[in-house]
């Protein structure tokens, strides 16, 4: 009986009920668009993140995680060959990569630029085609050696395109300055600007000849699935000698937590300006419906309603028009998203080095959490005018009766 | 008659002294001033008195709407002076049956709706509600409005749902304040004689206000609000 006549009331006054859902509507909208955008941004960086740069996981010593090494070499792992065999027969570990990154001077004709240069395995990985977007030429194949892929920025600055030679100088772990000459198969966009525009890939074997050694600084680990990442983790790290720590991607990818954190902040402050909306729009539409039905509220004291049953019956029909905003804003953000996935938007993100299309995803959570928001801040704003009604003096109230 | 009823008497209002004050900035106004009044099981009583006499103040004060400034009012055995805000409202629901001049019905409510309204507070489980509402429509002719609402009907018809509302929990007490004087003279009369039909039938008390020198015939006495003692 109660919530029917919460329902009754929210369609009482058709106009003002529309005017208060499309308010809520327009807030729980606005929220599942960007938070979907930022979520999408976020998960597309982490994948990129996870296929270019960190893998799921990473194991290097501690000398190496803790930078408290005094000698360079100190940080390096040993037995490569024999970890990798054991980790590769992990189900859940796509593959297991050694890495070595160092910098070096590249020198193309009259050219010459430092850059850091990461070491893949192409044995394992394949020719990278599956991790990075070639924009000209291709990744190693299995038997290339002294070859490398620039970044595109750094083989705009070079002014180097594929098969070309250049010469590449560093000094090896025992500080010998040392040269080779390698051949560029391909150039790449990972579209984060500072990735592409200073680092060239080089495959393991060719950087371990380069700085003569014969160990790696990091395993690199990919998984076939991203949520299996803390629990092959607790594996790991349990099966891992004592000098080794294995670490997820999460807590290595710097740009990725820089921005989920700014993320965050973004959608707090969002969430607080959408809040703040839906509040005054509830606010306002309970205030004039207790005002309106003073009379009507005196009535139903006298016929023995107390004051907490008044207060109920309010809030109650806030949360009805909390739900219905709710419902109509999750309505129209699908709306909103569809369309625009479909005009498919170009924009230029901060930190990336090309346009992406814009693409927002559908969340669950983001869903669930800007229903429950919608309709808790909902029932909030209703508390003030809901008491006020239930705090009524009845003799004057039924005067308002006419 | 049953034991718990004869222990409480066959007084059914039992008013003494009670005086009402208003604070009007600096001025009070007494509409009552010391009133007694005693109100017997099964009395058809009318409070008369011009515009501004108190009367609507006085059924307030009796129905446990509004507190008199001092006296003491007992209904069916209860005195109001103790109950607090909730337990008045609790005393309201079970006790008074309420007629209003404007008729008060809820307008989003079928005239079925409006009549089982003081059964859910009550608790009363829906069938139950129901069929008691169904029931009190047909006693005051109503049984083919059952799902219209307020706005359809006429006034007399509002009213005859309104006093299916009050008589529906069969209190032992219902107050009316003018309850014809929004109606025109011949609605007014059959709203009347509804009353005193349930009043005879039933038993129940009814105490009405009103101002009209032809309604005050009809009733078994008259008491006058705001006389100078
Ligand atoms: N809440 C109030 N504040 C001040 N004066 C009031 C209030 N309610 C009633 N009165 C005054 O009390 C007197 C009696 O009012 P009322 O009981 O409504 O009379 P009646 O119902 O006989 O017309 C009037 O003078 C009215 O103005
Ligand atoms: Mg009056």
């Amino acid at each position: 009986m109660r919530l029917k006549i919460a329902i009754r009331n929210v369609f009482r006054n058709k106009r003002r009920t529309a005017l208060s859902i499309a308010m809520i509507a327009g807030g729980v909208s606005a929220m599942l668009v960007f938070n979907g955008f930022a979520l999408s941004v976020l998960i597309n960086l982490g994948t990129k993140t996870i296929q270019t740069q960190t893998g799921h996981l990473q194991i290097a010593t501690n000398v190496y995680w803790d930078k408290s090494a005094d000698r360079p070499k100190d940080t390096l792992i040993a037995g490569a060959k024999q970890l990798q065999k054991e980790l590769h027969k992990h189900p859940k570990i796509a593959f297991a990569s050694g890495r070595l990154s160092f910098f070096g001077l590249l020198t193309a004709g009259d050219r010459t630029l430092s850059a850091r240069g990461v070491s893949f395995e192409p044995q394992v990985e394949g020719d990278l085609g599956a991790s990075f977007k070639f924009i000209e030429g291709r990744g190693f194949t299995k038997d290339e050696l002294y070859h490398v892929a620039l970044g595109s920025g750094l083989a705009t600055r070079l002014h180097a395109k594929s098969g070309d030679s250049l010469t590449l100088l560093s000094h090896t772990y025992d500080g010998v300055v040392n040269a080779i000459d390698v051949t560029v198969t391909g150039i790449f966009q990972v579209g984060i600007a500072e990735f592409d525009d200073n680092n060239f890939l080089i495959p393991l074997s060719a950087a371990q000849t380069l700085l003569d050694t014969d160990n790696i600084e990091q395993m690199i680990i990919r998984l076939h699935n991203t949520s299996d990442t803390e629990e092959v983790r607790g594996e790991i790290q349990a099966r891992l000698r004592g000098g080794a720590t294995v670490k997820p991607w999460t807590e290595v990818a710097v740009l990725y937590q820089q921005i989920t954190k700014f993320n965050e902040v973004q959608n707090r402050i969002m969430a607080f300006i959408i809040l703040s909306l839906i509040l005054l729009g509830i606010l306002n539409t309970i205030g004039m419906s207790v005002f309106e039905r003073t009379g009507e509220i005196g009535t139903v004291a006298a016929l023995g309603e107390n004051s907490r049953t008044i207060l109920w019956q309010f809030l109650l029909e806030g949360g009805v028009l909390g739900l219905l905003g709710a419902i109509s804003g999750m309505v129209l953000g699908t709306i909103l998203i569809v369309v625009i996935n479909w005009l498919e938007i170009k924009v230029m993100m901060p930190g990336a080095s090309t346009d992406i299309i814009i693409k927002i995803g559908f969340f669950f959570r983001a869903f669930l959490d800007a229903g429950f928001l919608a309709v808790a801040s909902a029932i909030v704003a209703s508390f003030i005018p809901s008491w006020r009604a239930s705090q009524m003096n009845i003799a004057e109230a039924l005067r308002r009766n006419i | 008659m049953n034991e718990e009823s004869q222990k409480r008497g066959q007084l059914v209002v039992l008013a003494s002294a009670v005086t009402k004050s208003y604070q009007m900035g600096s001025e009070f106004i007494t509409p009552l001033k010391a009133v007694d009044l005693q109100v017997q099981r099964g009395e058809f009583l009318a409070l008369s008195g011009s515009s501004g006499s108190g009367k609507t103040t006085f059924l307030n004060l009796i129905g446990g709407i509004d507190i008199p400034s001092s006296g003491e009012i007992k209904v069916d055995g209860v005195p109001l002076q103790r109950l607090k805000s909730d337990q008045l409202a609790r005393f309201r629901a079970e006790k008074i049956g309420f007629i209003f001049q404007t008729f008060n019905l809820i307008p989003t409510l079928s005239a079925l709706e409006n009549v089982e309204y003081p059964l859910v507070l009550l608790r009363m489980k829906p069938s139950e509600r129901r069929a008691l509402a169904m029931e009190a429509l047909a006693r005051v002719g109503l049984e083919k409005f059952v799902k219209h609402r307020p706005p359809q009907m006429s006034g007399g018809q509002r009213q005859r749902v309104a006093i299916a509302r009050a008589m529906v929990k069969n209190p032992p007490l219902v107050l009316a304040d003018e309850p014809t004087a929004n109606l025109d003279a011949r609605t007014a009369c059959e709203i009347l004689d509804l009353m005193a039909k349930l009043n005879r039938e039933l038993g129940t008390t009814f105490v009405f206000s009103t101002h009209d020198a032809r309604i005050l015939e009809r009733a078994s006495r008259i008491f006058k609000v705001g006389e100078v003692a």
